[in-house]
C-alpha cells in the first residue's frame, strides 16, 4: 500500500485534497516555521483545528510541516508550533532542525515526527542516527537519489520512507542551500523562502522581458518564451565561454514510472509538492497517481493470481533513472 | 596581551592535480604561519582518486612539523563507502574528525570530533546537542547574522571557529554543473573541474560576476573577508578563525590575519594589504551583517559590486 501525500495551501485546499481521495495531506503555519512561507498562504491554528476534524472524519491524516531552521534567540516560536501541532492532534509534524527535534522528543514525545527533506539525509548512516537520537518515524528522501539508492536505503533501515513523486524540485541538497540567502539575503533554511517574490523584478529590455532576484538578471525570455520564475539555481547564466542553464533545464520531477519498483522496494508514501499551487493542480496530480499506484497493485496481484501465466508478462513500467548527474 | 586564539586553515577544496597539492601542503607544514590544517576531500567521492596516496603523505607531513590536523569529510555524503578515509582516520589518536554531514555523527563511536560549517546549527537548542554530543568545537555556518553568533557562543561547553577569508561554500549537490559546463555527465566527467584551480566563475546575461562552480559545489563570487569584524569575533568569544585557501600568497595571507588578530596591526591596516594580495577579488561579508552574502558592509555603508 502507498499513500499519497498532497500539498494542501489553505483550508479550502485541504477539504478538496480530501474530497479527492488524498490518504494525507501536508500543511504549515502562517510564519517562517515552514519552508513555504509565502504571503496569503498557510493555516491559522483555528484554521487547522477545522482542517484536522475535516481530515480525520474522511479517514485522511494531516502532517504539519515544522521544517525550517529555528532562529537563534527566537526558538519559541518552533516551539510554540510543535506544542499547536501536539495540541491540534495532527498525525505527525515534520521537522528538520535538529534542536526542535530534540525538542519535541522531550517535550511532545507522543508527536509523531516525520524527518523532512529539509534535513538532508542522504544516507543510511544519516538516517539510522536520526532515527536513534529522535525517534523518527519516517524519512523524506533528499530528490536525487536514484532508484538503486532508494530500494539500498529501504533495506537498510528501520524507519519508513516517503519520497517526492511530482512537482518542483531543489537541485541543490535540500537545507544546505544558501544561493538564495548570499543574492537577497532572504534564507529558505531560517524564513522559509527561497527567490522571494519581493525581491523580484521583471523589465522589458528591447525586445526581451529580463526577470531580475535584486541586481541579478536570472534569465531573459524573447517575445515566444514562456517567461518563468527567477528561481535562482534555475536560471541562464554564463560559464567558460557558454550561455544557458547551467545547473539544469527547468523541469519537474515525475517518477511515476517508477511506482512498481517503489511498491517492491517498500516505499510507504509518495509526496506531492505544491503548497502553492492551486486545488486544480494537487485533484489532478492526486488522481493521476491513486491511478498509477492502483493499476501498478493490480498488476501485482494480477501477476501472483495469475501464477505461470504470468511469466512472459513484462509488469513493470521501466524504472528509468531519469539522467541528471 | 596574548589572545587565545587558533588560526586554521580549512581543507582545500579545489581538485589541484596532486602533485601541486603536495607541494602546497609542504609549504604550509614547513613555513605556514597556522596552528591547524583541515585536510580532506569535501566535495566530491571522484576526486579520492586524483588525491591517491598523497592523502596519508600530506596528513604525516603536517604532523611532522607539529600542526594540528583535522580531517573533513565530504559535505554530502550517499553510501557507506564515502566515508572510508573517516573509518580509517578514527583509528589515528593522532587527529580528529571533522563532520561535514551528519553521517559522520553515526560511525563517530566514542572519538574525539568536530562539526563542519555544513552542518546546520542556527540556533542553541541545536548547538546543545552537539554539545552533549561530545563536538571539541563548531565551525558556524557562514550564513549566520552576528545576532545569531552572540547568542550561541554564550555556550561555554565548546569552542567557535569562524571562515574569516575565502570563497563561501553556497550549495553541493549530488549533480555536477562543472562536468556540465564542459558538455560532460558526472559518470564520466573526466575530472574537468582540475581546469580550474581557482573555481569557475559564472556570470549574468548581463556579464555580471555572480557565483564560482567548484566540481559538485557552489560558492560565491566573492571572497569572504572578516578582516574589519575580528575584533568584534573575539569580543563574542569566537577564538579559532580560518582562512579557506584560494590561489593567491597564502602565506602572507595567514600572516596578515594572525597579525590582525593579536592585534600587532589594525584591522585597516590588514585590510589593505589583503587588497593587494588579491587585487583582482570582490570582498564580501553581508551575512554577519544580517544582509545579502554577496555585499562589503563598511562604516555603517553597505557597498555592492557592479
Amino acid at each position: 500500500m502507498i499513500d499519497i501525500v498532497c500539498p494542501a495551501g489553505t483550508l479550502p485546499a485541504l477539504k478538496a485534497a480530501v474530497d479527492g481521495g488524498a490518504d494525507t495531506v501536508y500543511v504549515g503555519f502562517q510564519n517562517e516555521t515552514n519552508a513555504r512561507n509565502f504571503p496569503g498562504l498557510n493555516f491559522t491554528t483555528a484554521d487547522l483545528a477545522a482542517g484536522v476534524d475535516y481530515a480525520h472524519a474522511n479517514n485522511a491524516k494531516v502532517y504539519v510541516a515544522i521544517n525550517t531552521f529555528a532562529t537563534a534567540g527566537s526558538t519559541d516560536l518552533w516551539k510554540q508550533a510543535l506544542a499547536d501541532a501536539e495540541q491540534l492532534q495532527v498525525d505527525a509534524a515534520i521537522i528538520a532542525d535538529i534542536g526542535m527535534l530534540a525538542y519535541s522528543k522531550k517535550h511532545h514525545p507522543k508527536l509523531r515526527r516525520h524527518l523532512s527533506v529539509q534535513a538532508s539525509a542522504s544516507s543510511v548512516d544519516a538516517i539510522n542516527f536520526y532515527a536513534q537520537q529522535f525517534d523518527i518515524k519516517r524519512v523524506v528522501l533528499p530528490r536525487v537519489l536514484t532508484i538503486k539508492e532508494i530500494e539500498h536505503i529501504c533495506q537498510n533501515i528501520a524507519v519508513e520512507v516517503e519520497i517526492f513523486a511530482y512537482g518542483g524540485l531543489c537541485i541543490m541538497a535540500e537545507g544546505k542551500c544558501l544561493l538564495s540567502s548570499y543574492a537577497t539575503g532572504q534564507a529558505p533554511n531560517t524564513k522559509g523562502v527561497c527567490s522571494p517574490a519581493s525581491h523580484v523584478r521583471y523589465i522589458n529590455q528591447d525586445e526581451n522581458l529580463v526577470s531580475k532576484l535584486d541586481q541579478f538578471t536570472i534569465n531573459k525570455f524573447s517575445m515566444d518564451e514562456k517567461a518563468g520564475y527567477p528561481t535562482l539555481c534555475k536560471g541562464r547564466f554564463n560559464a567558460n565561454d557558454i550561455t544557458g542553464y547551467i545547473f539544469d533545464e527547468p523541469a519537474s520531477l515525475n517518477i511515476i514510472d517508477m511506482i512498481p519498483r517503489l511498491l517492491q522496494a517498500g516505499v510507504v508514501a509518495l509526496k506531492i509538492e505544491g503548497r502553492q499551487r492551486g486545488q486544480a493542480y494537487v485533484s489532478k496530480v492526486a488522481s493521476e497517481f491513486r491511478k498509477a499506484i492502483d493499476n501498478a497493485l493490480y498488476q501485482e496481484t494480477t501477476k501472483q493470481n495469475f501464477g505461470d501465466l504470468s511469466e512472459g508478462n513484462q509488469s513493470t513500467t521501466g524504472a528509468i533513472d531519469r539522467v541528471w548527474l | 596581551m596574548a589572545i587565545n586564539n587558533t588560526l586554521t586553515l580549512g581543507p582545500h577544496l579545489f581538485n589541484w592535480p596532486a602533485a601541486k597539492k603536495l607541494d602546497f601542503y609542504k609549504m604550509i607544514a614547513n613555513e605556514a604561519d597556522v596552528d591547524v590544517v583541515y585536510v580532506g576531500e569535501v566535495i566530491c567521492q571522484k576526486r579520492f582518486a586524483c588525491w591517491g596516496d598523497i592523502y596519508d603523505e600530506i596528513v604525516t607531513e603536517l604532523l611532522s612539523s607539529g600542526k594540528k590536523v583535522i580531517i573533513s569529510s565530504l559535505a554530502l555524503i550517499n553510501t557507506a563507502k564515502e566515508l572510508e578515509k573517516i573509518h580509517q582516520y578514527l583509528k589515528n589518536p593522532a587527529v580528529i574528525v571533522e563532520a561535514n554531514d551528519v553521517s559522520v555523527l553515526n560511525i563517530i563511536g566514542n572519538n574525539d570530533f568536530c562539526i563542519g560549517p555544513y552542518v546546520n546549527i542556527y540556533n542553541e537548542d541545536t548547538l546543545s546537542f552537539y554539545a552533549n554530543l561530545g563536538a571539541k568545537h563548531v565551525t558556524l555556518s557562514p550564513e549566520l547574522p552576528k545576532d545569531s553568533i552572540r547568542i550561541l557562543t554564550k555556550n561555554k561547553q565548546l569552542e567557535f571557529e569562524y571562515t574569516i577569508f575565502g570563497r563561501l561554500p553556497l550549495a553541493i549537490s549530488a549533480r555536477c554543473a562543472h562536468a556540465r559546463i564542459y558538455q560532460q555527465q558526472k559518470s564520466n566527467c573526466r575530472y574537468v573541474c582540475e581546469k580550474d584551480l581557482n573555481g569557475l566563475p559564472v556570470t549574468t546575461l548581463d556579464q555580471q560576476p555572480f557565483l564560482t562552480i567548484n566540481g559538485l559545489q557552489t560558492m560565491s563570487y566573492t571572497y569572504c573577508n572578516m578582516v574589519n569584524e575580528i575584533d568584534e569575533l573575539l569580543s563574542m568569544g569566537v577564538s579559532r578563525f580560518r582562512v579557506s585557501p584560494q590561489t593567491g600568497n597564502i602565506l602572507d595571507t595567514l600572516a596578515c590575519y594572525r597579525r590582525v588578530i593579536q592585534q600587532e596591526i589594525s584591522a585597516e591596516e590588514g585590510a589593505n594589504i589583503l587588497s593587494s594580495l588579491y587585487q583582482d577579488a570582490d570582498f564580501s561579508n553581508g551575512f554577519y551583517h544580517n544582509t545579502s552574502g554577496y555585499k562589503m558592509f563598511k562604516n555603517q555603508q553597505f557597498g555592492s559590486h557592479q
